[in-house]
């Protein structure tokens, strides 16, 4: 810790700097790199749901972390109970890996370069995560949109809308075909 | 210090007290009473679908600041304190004991009988249903006879309990609906359930929780909430052992200490800080803690049930998402013919999504990535399926399952806090295998009958619903208090609700806890 009070502004003062960059990253998340994030989602999610649809689970995806609270008191659960915060903002992270991307060329390659790019970025990665945990924007990605309400009624083809409040109509009767 | 007056003061503000202030001010019209929660009060239901979103989305605690980051314990099951308690988040089942609960040592030679007789704590079950709101049908066991209906139909059954029923009870077994604290029509100011499947935030009130409780009685004035303010002790009256004052200090303000004098006190504090607050009151006159000269079991019997669990795949397409915290519920196994070897418990089914989620890598480890993802995660969602099974299973505790005070970890104030070991009696250790035995069987009957079969079978890793600590009987050197929660040392306090179990049944517990808890409000109301 520097003594000099000269040194301990320009401390306070580069904290404060970094933490309105991070603030910023979240704020703007993704930023410059929008076109990088709806290629991503172009390939790792199903094309077949259309290029507007990816489009869509990139913007939703963004929006998400946007909101992402880092700090906020995560559920502690019943039975093997402990108390856990959020950790820091994915953005930064996502922000670099997409950045990443981009200098490799990810929006202008072709399909197959595109899939290669995204098994490199994912190679490491065993798992989906049950919900985005910061560490790797291509698996966060997806786990954002497979386990989603709206993934597992197109997966089983049938109105389910498990993240809706949905009353009782029909309840017994197995779930109506998806509407398109 | 401030000094507060009451007819009745109530420490802690979870569903028992909820119900217990509730029944007495009917009871008492203008009792004075005054009610004092360490936890704070979440009374935002208006924000609740917000909260719910949060949890979907980021899996957020839906309960901002329901607990107190210094007041732990190790063995504790829930880091809740807060008004309404763990009752703010359960799933609302609301299964009953039955009389063999009751009569362990009369039928079975095993623990000890309850004081209690069945049939008159049935009326007390009828009446916590009512007060609660539950909707269930009844099973068609003889021995599960009930006195009045339930005040409401059953939770309806989804497609995939509907499925789950009509094979499992190829088996023999039949199931039905899980009785749960939901409302499946309007009730008691509350609107019907609408299916948000978020159940431990409830969105709309449809589940029961105490705030609306709570809320009720703060709107008329009829009771003094003092919330984040802890009791640390409590003191004898200079000239009798009855309890003069419960001293506390706010956890807001830490300077402010305030000190509650009434005539009767009641800990309401449930298994952990029941047993917890009467040691720390320790005092010259009773050494080893309040409550505790005649019998020394304040701290001891904490009990509860043990449990299996294992995934049934079923070669039919089951929805997940569909109502997954309702389940199909059997009382098949909850009785025990007194000749066989004891072995009691229940059984659940719900809906599951166990290995029927989406997975990144395929069984080679190989990527998938959109389409082949998706086409992998529909063809093991949609030609088979999951059920979730689980037995809870009856076991009775040792005289040393112990709540203790744990000097190496304390909270702000200095006060050590509880430290809970659980310990099954010699009987109970010995049947354990037998009875997991037993439950594996009864699992792969149900499979069977599925044309299924069962994976991820795995045995619980706590005592759930726990309960014990001032367990009731009749003897004071055998117990910390009566039927009616009345200590054997103290005769204006009382202990109510899962504190007082003798043993801890092989089923949900909130109900029985709840219905003993208006049994002692009737006493109590007497005796004021």
């Amino acid at each position: 810790m520097p003594n000099d009070p000269f040194d301990r502004r320009t401390l306070v003062l580069g904290l404060l700097g970094g933490a309105t960059a991070l603030w910023a990253a979240d704020e703007s998340f993704p930023g410059d790199q929008e076109s990088t994030l709806k290629a991503l989602a172009a390939t790792v999610l199903p094309p077949s749901m259309g290029a507007a649809k990816t489009d869509e689970w990139a913007v939703k995806f963004a929006v998400w972390v946007r909101g992402y609270t880092p700090g906020a008191e995560m559920e502690h659960g019943y039975g093997l109970t402990r108390l856990e915060e959020r950790p820091p903002s994915p953005a930064p992270r996502y922000g670099k890996q997409l950045r990443e991307l981009a200098g490799k060329g990810l929006i202008a390659a072709s399909p197959s370069d595109r899939l290669a790019l995204a098994e490199a970025l994912l190679a490491g990665v065993k798992a989906l995560p049950r919900i985005p945990s910061g560490e790797n924007v291509a698996a966060d990605l997806m786990s954002f949109y497979f386990h989603s309400a709206e993934a597992a009624d197109t997966c089983y083809d049938a109105d389910i809308r498990a993240d809706a409040c949905r009353g009782f109509l029909r309840v017994s009767e197995s779930p109506a075909r998806r509407k398109s | 210090m401030t000094h507060r007056e009451s007819d009745v003061c109530i420490i802690g503000a979870g569903i028992s007290s909820a119900m217990l202030a509730e029944k007495l001010l009917e009871k008492k019209p203008g009792l004075k009473i005054t009610i004092v929660e360490a936890g704070r009060r979440l009374f935002d239901a208006e924000n609740r679908m917000k909260y719910r979103q949060r949890q979907l989305a980021y899996a957020e605690n839906p309960w901002k600041g329901d607990y107190i980051a210094d007041m732990a314990a190790e063995g504790i099951i829930s880091r809740t304190m807060a008004v309404g308690g763990s009752a703010m988040h359960w799933g609302g089942a609301c299964n009953r004991f039955s009389e063999e609960d009751l009569r362990l040592r009369s039928i079975y030679g095993l623990a000890v009988d309850w004081p209690l007789e069945w049939k008159e704590f049935e009326r007390y079950t009828c009446e916590a249903e009512r007060r609660l709101g539950v909707g269930g049908e009844p099973g068609p066991f003889a021995e599960d006879a009930r006195s009045e209906p339930y005040p409401m139909l059953p939770m309806p059954l989804t497609y995939n309990l509907r499925r789950l029923k009509e094979e499992s009870e190829k088996s023999g077994i039949p199931f039905w609906s899980t009785p749960q604290a939901k409302n499946t029509r309007p009730y008691d100011g509350r609107p019907e359930c609408i299916r948000c499947g978020t159940c431990s935030i409830c969105p709309t009130g449809a589940r029961y929780s105490p705030d609306f409780t709570f809320k009720r009685l703060l709107k008329t004035n009829q009771i003094r909430l003092d919330d984040q303010t802890l009791v640390r002790k409590l003191v004898l009256d200079d000239g009798s052992p009855k309890i003069a004052a419960a001293q506390a200090v706010s956890l807001e303000n830490p300077q402010e200490t305030i000190e509650y004098r009434a005539k009767h006190f009641v800990l309401a504090a449930g298994y952990t800080w029941t047993s917890h607050l009467l040691l720390l009151s320790a005092c010259t006159r009773f050494p080893d803690g309040l409550a505790n000269r005649s019998s020394g079991l304040v701290g001891r019997y904490m009990t509860g049930h043990n449990w299996v669990t294992a995934q049934m795949e079923v070669p039919y397409t089951i929805y997940p998402g569909m109502n997954e915290t309702h389940a199909l519920l059997s009382r098949q196994y909850f009785r025990c013919k007194p000749e066989n070897p004891y072995v009691r418990h229940d059984l659940r089914i719900w809906e599951s999504a166990v290995g029927r989620q989406p997975r990144l890598r395929d069984g080679s480890g190989k990527l998938l990535l959109g389409d082949a993802l998706m086409a992998d995660w529909k063809a093991r969602a949609t030609s088979k399926g999951t059920a979730r099974l689980r037995a809870y299973y009856d076991t009775h505790p040792h005289r040393d399952s112990r709540l203790t005070l744990d000097a190496s970890a304390k909270n702000r104030f200095g006060d050590p806090l509880p430290k809970i070991q659980h310990k099954l009696d010699a009987a109970a250790e010995a049947r354990v295998g037998a009875t997991r035995q037993h439950i594996i069987q009864v699992f792969e009957k149900i499979a069977q009958a599925n044309q299924g079969k069962l994976f991820a079978i795995e045995d619980g890793g706590y005592q759930d619903h726990p309960g014990g600590g001032t367990r009731m009987g009749t003897k004071p050197s055998e117990s910390v208090c009566d039927s009616y929660g009345r200590t054997h040392d103290h005769s204006n306090l009382f202990c109510v609700g899962a504190p007082t179990v003798p043993t801890g049944g092989c089923t949900n517990g909130t109900l029985t806890f709840v219905a003993l808890t208006l049994r002692s409000a009737d006493h109590i109301a007497e005796t004021l």
